[in-house]
């Protein structure tokens, strides 16, 4: 059941809130069971067969956390630990890469045995697996609260965040859980959820599914496509990524808080950064933030224990030093990075992806510990370069992230770098062949049939940004009242700042109705393949 | 900063949008319906419109039904087949439809009306296998057809955009001049006021068409054929004329169409249905053609009067050459031949 349609908007919705309102005057316990089964009915409109693994890996991990919470700390504990999160990785690595591999090794003759698994990837079992080795994590490390069965369901399950996150922590939900207000319908909370709920909605529908035009005609044909159709279908898949998923983040948040709950912040404006540090901070911020605490900072605390075991500096100064640098910084974040790659996928692209992040990440890290420190803050001007520039590299790594294997990926990236030349629009084409010795030069040559295509691309691509760049995010709109866990730091202007009064009610009734308009175009999410 | 409000203001904030959504929901989709703008069941946007005119005109006594694809609405004239035979008949071509599509909206018109014959327009180098169009499950083309589909689900298969695309282009869905064009007179006909003078050159050269290998291309019109016979209904494929010198420009055109040919009368055989091939009963000159395949009104009103004289006289017909007046020659030196 997708957000973006009719059965969710008007059956499983409005039936799951009047039960919880009705469960929660009941009592908390039917109030957490009204929503443990509302969010296993969400998850098995699916597939009702996934619904046994999903329950298998919820009661494993339930009974091995708890355990774990339970022992003192000591090689039993590491060693329940550590099954409960190889079982976890076991089950995602037979699911999400046992059949690329196994495909791959058919493709090149070292399976002799031509049979295809054809194994069916449970939808959100990324998400749902690393929200459990989390919380084992948490358990392990006695974080946050001890939950009982029901509300670890509800925490795992929660069908706001159960397809594509934000990835939640125990910490985040358990105290909500254990609070008797949190099982309360009310119109204080309903109406700001519903508004970022709207936002959200209209993000995917109305700006995110449009853009997906460009992109395909730009992927599908990477062989031929000319600079600008392959730039602009580039960078439209980066718009469209961004509007996609934080367009479902922001759903996801509106209707936790519907139901009296508060999700992290997962997107901060990332195309306004101004390198790629920043972007990743304000980018799929609770994928980033689990990535830091289970991947990047163990390895960079064994690291600073290694330096410190052999009589090592470890400070700033010390950092400083390429040594340094490689070890504590670069090698954490390529090891970081590169498991993250892989996580979004078997294909040698996603480990490109992977590491093309990592290595400009580890570049903008050394700009920041070598290059000039400066105290002087660059201009508008300067500041703007550098955030088109931080767009288009990003543009550029995605390009992995999207091609449909390595190949496509180079073909796409060679056309970007002009090996099918330009390919203007047709009369701007034939304009400028009439250049002739630099119409040579540069291969112009007008595109045939994909003109519009392009035109179109263009004029909806500038459009985007300029959303992008100049309106504040959602979180911010909704400062006043945000439905996030954390407060918003700069909040919009106040005129722009959402309230509930009757010139929001338009806008958002103006913009739910384009978005029921426009169902018939829309598509899954972008995210429901990880 | 967390704001406290009033919980009454909040509970018609939460209430107002839904409000404002359902009013425009229901007022765009009375005004699609007023400007008689199909819903979108299928991704084939001529589909739609031609399922909402038989949605509009069902007729109750057996019917005599075109079929196919653009050719089916623009080059047969139901109209003048109903005139001259006092039978009726409906045109339910649909821009692009495939075969295979075609045989699927057989399959679902033949439950709604009496059909008693199908009249398959065709050329044969447009046997291609084309992904399915049909998005929808028959059931909700059924209630839609015979009229049970509440106002409200009908405007949900109604999109934004489209909406907005349809009333950029509405002159050319509207008027005859376009070749989108959807103005449907009563028995469904497309009649194009295309002539050699305004159509549009690349249209008209054929560029960019090319051949391609039959890999089981007779396969669906086979199965559309056997569909219709098998309820003992006739089943006509008329090959369509196509401009003089067009196709014959092309070598890899002619041997797909040659190859075509051949294998059609074992396939029709198979299935007990008529064919028609109006290239060897008549040359079409260039002023009846809208582009290098399509006939214009008069054109068309020639091939059908060519298919009833053809009926009338048992096959029994002296080669004719056919010239269509009203569109004169044409702005390309291309005389009639």
């Amino acid at each position: 059941m997708l957000f973006n349609s009719f059965v969710f908007l008007f059956a499983f919705l409005p039936l799951a809130l009047l039960g919880y309102a009705i469960a929660g005057r009941v009592g908390e316990r039917a109030a957490v069971t009204w929503l443990a089964i509302c969010s296993l009915a969400f998850y098995g409109f699916w597939n009702t067969s996934f619904l046994i693994l999903l329950t298998g890996s919820i009661l494993f991990n339930y009974a091995v956390g708890t355990t774990v919470g339970r022992l003192p700390d000591g090689r039993r504990k590491s060693l329940l630990f550590a099954f409960g999160v190889v079982a976890n990785v076991l089950l995602l690595v037979c699911y999400k890469y046992l059949d690329p591999t196994v495909s791959f090794l058919q493709d090149y003759g070292l399976i002799i045995d031509q049979t295809r698994l054809n194994i069916v990837l449970p939808l959100g079992i990324s998400f749902f697996t690393f929200t459990q080795i989390g919380y084992l994590v948490d358990r392990r490390d006695h974080v946050g609260e001890n939950l009982d069965f029901l509300r670890y369901v509800v925490f795992v399950t929660f069908f706001p965040h159960l397809i594509a996150g934000p990835i939640l922590h125990i910490r985040d939900i358990g105290p909500q859980l254990l609070k008797r207000d949190t099982f309360r319908v009310a119109a204080d909370r309903v109406a700001p959820g519903l508004a970022l709920f709207i936002l959200g909605l209209s993000k995917k529908v109305l700006i995110a599914d449009p853009l997906g035009e460009p992109v395909a005609a730009a992927f599908t044909q990477a062989q031929t496509t000319g600079l600008i159709p392959a730039w602009v279908g580039a960078v439209s898949f980066a718009l469209q990524l961004y509007f996609d998923f934080s367009g479902y983040s922001d759903m996801a948040m509106g209707l936790a808080h519907i139901f009296g709950f508060r999700f992290p912040i997962n997107f901060a404006s990332p195309y306004k950064t101004r390198g790629i540090i920043e972007l990743w901070q304000h980018w799929h911020i609770t994928l980033s933030r689990y990535l830091g605490l289970l991947l990047y900072n163990p390895l960079a605390m064994r690291i600073t224990r290694w330096r410190i075991s052999r009589g090592k500096k470890i400070n700033r100064k010390a950092l400083a030093t390429p040594a340094a640098f490689l070890s504590m910084v670069a090698l954490p974040t390529f090891y970081t990075m590169t498991i993250a790659g892989i996580w979004h996928g078997a294909g040698l692209q996603f480990i490109v992806f992977g590491l093309l992040n990592g290595t400009c990440l580890t570049i903008n890290h050394a700009w920041r510990v070598f290059g000039p420190q400066s105290e002087h803050q660059p201009g508008w001007a300067a500041n703007a370069g550098l955030v088109a520039f931080n767009l288009l590299t990003w543009s550029l790594a995605l390009v992995f992230f999207h091609a449909v294997d390595f190949q496509q990926a180079e073909q796409m990236l060679c056309a970007m770098f002009g090996a099918n030349g330009l390919a203007l629009p047709p009369y701007l084409g034939a304009a400028l062949a009439h250049l002739d010795a630099a119409g040579r030069w540069l291969n112009v040559h007008a595109t045939v049939g994909h003109g519009a295509t392009t035109i179109h691309g263009m004029i909806r691509l500038i459009l985007t940004l300029a959303i992008v760049w100049g309106l504040p995010n959602t979180q911010q709109l909704m400062a006043e009242k945000s439905p996030s866990i954390e407060a918003v730091n700069d909040p919009a202007p106040a005129w722009m700042q959402w309230r509930p009064d009757w010139k929001w009610s338009v806008f958002l009734g103006a913009l739910l109705c384009a978005d029921l308009l426009s169902f018939r175009q829309t598509s899954v999410f972008l995210y429901f393949q990880f | 900063m967390r704001v406290r409000l009033s919980g009454n203001k909040y509970l018609w904030s939460f209430l107002g949008p839904l409000c404002v959504a359902f009013l425009l929901y229901v007022a765009i989709g009375a005004i699609a319906g007023a400007l008689r703008i199909a819903p979108e069941f299928t991704s084939n946007f001529g589909l739609d419109e031609r399922l909402q005119f038989l949605k509009n005109n069902k007729p109750s006594a057996p019917v005599g039904v075109i079929l196919g694809a653009s050719l089916a609405s623009n080059d047969v004239s139901a109209s003048l087949l109903q005139a001259q035979t006092g039978k009726t008949f409906i045109n339910l071509g649909a821009y692009g439809l495939s075969v295979s599509d075609s045989r699927h909206l057989y399959a679902q018109l033949s439950r709604e009306i009496p059909v008693r014959e199908v009249i398959f327009p065709l050329h044969l180098f447009e046997l291609r296998l084309y992904a399915s169009v049909f998005s929808v499950p028959d059931s909700t083309l059924h209630r839609y057809l015979s009229g049970a589909m509440p106002f409200l689900e009908e405007t949900s298969y109604r999109d934004i955009n489209g909406l907005i695309y349809y009333l950029m282009n509405w002159h050319d869905y509207r008027s005859s001049q376009g070749f989108s064009s959807v103005a449907f007179n009563a028995n469904g006909d497309v009649p194009l006021d295309i002539g050699p003078k305004t159509t549009d050159p690349s249209r008209w050269r054929a560029d960019g068409m090319t051949g391609e290998p039959c890999r089981n291309c007779m396969r669906p019109l086979v199965d559309l054929c056997r569909s219709v016979t098998v309820q003992h209904h006739r089943f006509t494929l008329l090959l369509a004329p196509y401009r003089a010198g067009v196709v014959e420009n092309k070598p890899g055109v002619v041997e797909m169409v040659r190859e075509r040919a051949r294998l059609l009368p074992q396939a029709m055989q198979a299935c007990g249905g008529e064919v028609i091939d109006s290239q060897k009963l008549a040359r079409f000159g260039d002023s009846c053609f809208a582009d290098f395949a399509h006939l214009n009104q008069q054109g068309a009103e020639k091939l059908t009067q060519l298919l009833l004289d053809y009926r009338r006289m048992g096959g029994a017909l002296a080669y004719r050459t056919v010239t269509c007046p009203r569109y004169g020659v044409d702005h390309l030196a291309v005389t009639d031949r």
